[in-house]
C-alpha cells in the first residue's frame, strides 16, 4: 500500500539553519509522514523545483509536493521562487506556503497576490511556533496533494 | 501793479480814499463859506439900500419941514427952527455914515461899472446942502421965508443924481452876485472833475489789487487743487504781486518740491519695497525649495532608516527563533531523560543519540545563534555610531589616507597574492577617520568577493572636475547581479551569506558616510568579471548636515 501510494515531499526553502531544523523536527513530531528536501536558499529551490539533484535529494514525477518558502534568502528570494514557480504550467498548481519571520500586511498582500496558498509567520514564541507548524501539519494530512507531474513545460 | 505788498495796496488805496474824503468835506466847507460871503454881501447891499432910503425919507421929512416952515408967513418960531436944526443935523450925520459904510461895500463888492457910485465930492455935496437947509432954517428964523423957499426948490434939484447912484450900487450888487455864482460854477466843476479823477483813480485802484489778488489767489488754487488730487509735479506761476503771495506762491512751489522730492521718495522707498518683496519672495520660493529637497532627503533617510528597522527586525528575530527553539527543544530533551531515568536505566542507543546528536545540535544552534545576534548588533551599533559622530571635515592628503587602509591589509594581499594600485588622490575636504573606514569597507569587500579562480586586482582611482570629486574603487571579483545593485548599499543585505563572512553592513555604513559628506554612491558591476564602487563628494560649499 505505501509503496503504490505516491510518497508526499516538502521542501523546506529555509537560508537559516536552525528555522530549518526545527521546522522539520516539528512537522515529524507532529506525524505527518513526509520526505524533507531541505534548500539553502531560492537558487537552489527553483533548480530542486526544475528537477536538478542537489545535495538535498532529488523531486521525482510521483510525488506529491508542499512547498515552505521563506522570504528573505540569499541569492533568489522567496518572491523569486514564487513568481517563477507560479509562471510555470506544472509548478503553478504546487501549494506553497510562506514561512517567514515577518507578517508585515505588504509582504502578505504581495504574497497572495503572487498567488501563494497559505502565508504563516515563524514566531519567536517557541510554543506558538509548535501550534502554527502543527496546524499546518494537519492541514496537509486532510489534503490530498497534486502530482509533481512530468519533465518541466519551459 | 507793481511789486507791492497787499497791505501797501490796500493802504494806498484806503489813503487815497481818505484823501478824497478829505476833498469832499473840503469842498463842502470852502462852498459854504462862499455862499455865506455872498448872503453876507447881500444883506450889506440890502441895509446900504434901506439906510438909504431912511436917509431919503429922513431928507424929505425935513424938506416938508423947510417947505412948511417956508410958505408960512412970518418967521419961524426959535423951538420949530430948533428941531429943523437938529433934524439936519441929525441927517448929515447919518449921511456921513452911510458914506463910511458905502465905502466898506464898496471894497467888499468888485464893482466892474464905468460909473462911480458916488461922485467923489458927494460929501462935499451933502456938506453944501446941509448948509443950504441950515441957512434955509436961518432965513425962516429970520422972516425970509422967500428967500428960503427957493434955495429949498434949487437943493431939490440936486436929489436927483443920486437915484443914478443907487442904480449903480444895485447893478454893482448884481455883478458881484454874477461874479460870484459863476465863481461857485467854476469851482463846482473844478471839484467835481477832481472828485471824479479821485473816484476813478480809486476804483482803478481797488480793481487792480482785486484782479491781481484774485489771479493770484486762483492760480495758487490751481496748484494745491492739482497737488490734492495727486499731480505732485504740478507748480504754480510764480505770482509777483502783492509781495505777500508772491511769498506764498513761493513757499507754495517750496512745499510742492518738498511734497514732490517725498513723494518721489516715497515712489522709491516703495520700489525698493516692492525689490524686497520680491527677492524675499525669490528667498521664501528658493528656502522652499530647498526644504523640499530637504524634506526629499529626510523621506529618503526615514526609508532608509525604515528598511534598516525592518531589516535588524527580521534579521535579529532569525537566529531568536532559533536560539528559543532549540532551547526547548533541549528542555524537552532533558526532561524526556530525567523521565526516562526515573523509569528505569534507558538504553544506551537512545542515550548516545540524545548525547551525540539533540543535545550538541540544539547547543550548536543556539550558540550559533548567539553568535550571529552579537554580529547583528555590532552592525547596528556600528551604524547608530556613524550617525552620532559629527563630522571633521578638513583638507585631508587622500593618497596617504589610501595608503594607510591598504597598509591595514598587506598581510592579506600578500597571503593571496593580491595587488592594490592607487593612482595620485589628491586632497578632498572629507572627515578623515569616516574616509578610512569607507576605503577600509571597500578595499575588505573587493578582497572578500574576490573571484577565486583569478589574481585579485584593485585599482584605487580619483577623478575632479569643477564642483566634484569622484573616487573609484575597481576589482575584478564575482560581481553583483544587476538585480542586486540597487540593494547592496541597504543594511544587512548580503547576496551570498553562506559563503562569506559579513555582518552585512559595510556598505551601508559607506554610504551613510558618503551621505553625510553631502555625496553621492553607486556601484557598476557585472557578474563574473568585477565591481566598480563610486564615490562622489562635492569640492567646495560643504554643508555639514548635522544628524
Amino acid at each position: 500500500m505505501n509503496q503504490e501510494r505516491p510518497v508526499l515531499k516538502i521542501l523546506i526553502a529555509e537560508d537559516d539553519d536552525a528555522a530549518a531544523q526545527l521546522i522539520k523536527t516539528n512537522l515529524r513530531r507532529s506525524g505527518l509522514e513526509a520526505e524533507y528536501l531541505r534548500a539553502r536558499n531560492g537558487e537552489e529551490a527553483i533548480s530542486l523545483l526544475k528537477g536538478a539533484k542537489t545535495d538535498a535529494g532529488v523531486l521525482a514525477p510521483e510525488d506529491r509536493l508542499l512547498v515552505l518558502l521563506d522570504i528573505r534568502m540569499p541569492k533568489v528570494d522567496g518572491y523569486g521562487v514564487l513568481k517563477a514557480m507560479r509562471a510555470s504550467k506544472r509548478l503553478g498548481r504546487i501549494p506553497v506556503v510562506m514561512l517567514t519571520t515577518s507578517d508585515r500586511p505588504e509582504e502578505v498582500d504581495a504574497c497572495y497576490a503572487l498567488g501563494c496558498s497559505l502565508y504563516l509567520k515563524k514566531q519567536v514564541d517557541y510554543a506558538k511556533f509548535t501550534e502554527a507548524i502543527g496546524k499546518l501539519a494537519a492541514l496537509v494530512a486532510l489534503c490530498e496533494l497534486p502530482l509533481l507531474g512530468g519533465v518541466d513545460d519551459e | 501793479m507793481p511789486k507791492m505788498s497787499l497791505k501797501k495796496q490796500l493802504t494806498s488805496v484806503g489813503a487815497l480814499f481818505l484823501l478824497f474824503a478829505v476833498l469832499v468835506v473840503c469842498q463842502i466847507f470852502y462852498t459854504h463859506r462862499m455862499q455865506q460871503e455872498t448872503v453876507s454881501k447881500l444883506i450889506a447891499s440890502h441895509k446900504l439900500i434901506g439906510d438909504y432910503l431912511a436917509l431919503e425919507e429922513s431928507e424929505n421929512a425935513l424938506l416938508d419941514k423947510l417947505r412948511r416952515m417956508a410958505e408960512r408967513e412970518g418967521p419961524a418960531s426959535e423951538a420949530e427952527c430948533k428941531t429943523a436944526s437938529d433934524l439936519n443935523d441929525d441927517w448929515f450925520k447919518r449921511v456921513q455914515l452911510w458914506r463910511q459904510a458905502l465905502e466898506i461895500w464898496q471894497n467888499l463888492v468888485v464893482i466892474e461899472s464905468n460909473e462911480q457910485v458916488l461922485s467923489p465930492d458927494f460929501l462935499a455935496i451933502k456938506k453944501r446942502q446941509a448948509d443950504a437947509y441950515a441957512k434955509a432954517i436961518q432965513l425962516c428964523k429970520d422972516g425970509r421965508n422967500k428967500e428960503a423957499g427957493h434955495l429949498i426948490n434949487i437943493e431939490k434939484a440936486f436929489r436927483i443924481s443920486l437915484h443914478r447912484s443907487i442904480l449903480t450900487i444895485l447893478e454893482g450888487i448884481r455883478q458881484q452876485i454874477e461874479a460870484d455864482s459863476a465863481d461857485l460854477r467854476r469851482f463846482y466843476a473844478g471839484s467835481a472833475i477832481a472828485l471824479l479823477a479821485a473816484l476813478l483813480a480809486l476804483a482803478a485802484l481797488a480793481i487792480g489789487v482785486f484782479r491781481s489778488l484774485t489771479k493770484s489767489l486762483r492760480s495758487l488754487e490751481e496748484g494745491s487743487t492739482r497737488i490734492a488730487n495727486g499731480d505732485f509735479s504740478a507748480t504754480v506761476p510764480q505770482v509777483d504781486s502783492p509781495s505777500e503771495l508772491a511769498r506764498l506762491s513761493a513757499a507754495f512751489n517750496k512745499m510742492q518740491t518738498a511734497v514732490k522730492t517725498r513723494d518721489d521718495k516715497i515712489r522709491e522707498d516703495n520700489e525698493e519695497i516692492r525689490k524686497l518683496n520680491e527677492s524675499l519672495e525669490r528667498k521664501v520660493v528658493e528656502r522652499n525649495k530647498t526644504i523640499m529637497q530637504q524634506n526629499i532627503a529626510l523621506t529618503r533617510k526615514n526609508e532608509e532608516l525604515e528598511q534598516v528597522l525592518y531589516a535588524a527586525s527580521h534579521d535579529l528575530r532569525t537566529p531568536l527563533i532559533g536560539i528559543q527553539g532549540f532551547s526547548e527543544e533541549l528542555k524537552g530533551a532533558c526532561a524526556d531523560l530525567v523521565d526516562k531515568l526515573k523509569a528505569g536505566a534507558p538504553s544506551p542507543d537512545y542515550v548516545r543519540k540524545l548525547i551525540d546528536e539533540d543535545i550538541v545540535v540544539a547547543l550548536k544552534h543556539i550558540v550559533n545563534g548567539s553568535k550571529r545576534m552579537e554580529i547583528l548588533l555590532e552592525g547596528l551599533l556600528r551604524i547608530s555610531r556613524m550617525g552620532r559622530e559629527s563630522l571633521q571635515i578638513q583638507e585631508t592628503d587622500m593618497d596617504e589616507l589610501v595608503k594607510n587602509v591598504a597598509a591595514g591589509f598587506d598581510y592579506q594581499i600578500h597571503e593571496i597574492g593580491a595587488s592594490i594600485e592607487i593612482s595620485s588622490l589628491g586632497t578632498a575636504l572629507v572627515d578623515p577617520s569616516q574616509f578610512e573606514q569607507v576605503f577600509t569597507n571597500l578595499i575588505g569587500n573587493a578582497i572578500k568577493y574576490r573571484a577565486p579562480e583569478r589574481k585579485l586586482s584593485i585599482k584605487v582611482s580619483a577623478e575632479r572636475n569643477d564642483d566634484f570629486t569622484t573616487f573609484r574603487v575597481d576589482d575584478n571579483g564575482i560581481g553583483i547581479a544587476q538585480e542586486h545593485l540597487d540593494r547592496v548599499f541597504h543594511a544587512f543585505f548580503r547576496v551570498d551569506a553562506e559563503k562569506v563572512e559579513g555582518d552585512g553592513v559595510g556598505l551601508a555604513i559607506v554610504n551613510r558616510a558618503i551621505d553625510l559628506h553631502n555625496g553621492r554612491a553607486w556601484v557598476e558591476s557585472a557578474i563574473g568579471s568585477g565591481s566598480s564602487f563610486f564615490i562622489e563628494i562635492p569640492n567646495r560649499n560643504f554643508i555639514a548636515v548635522k544628524q
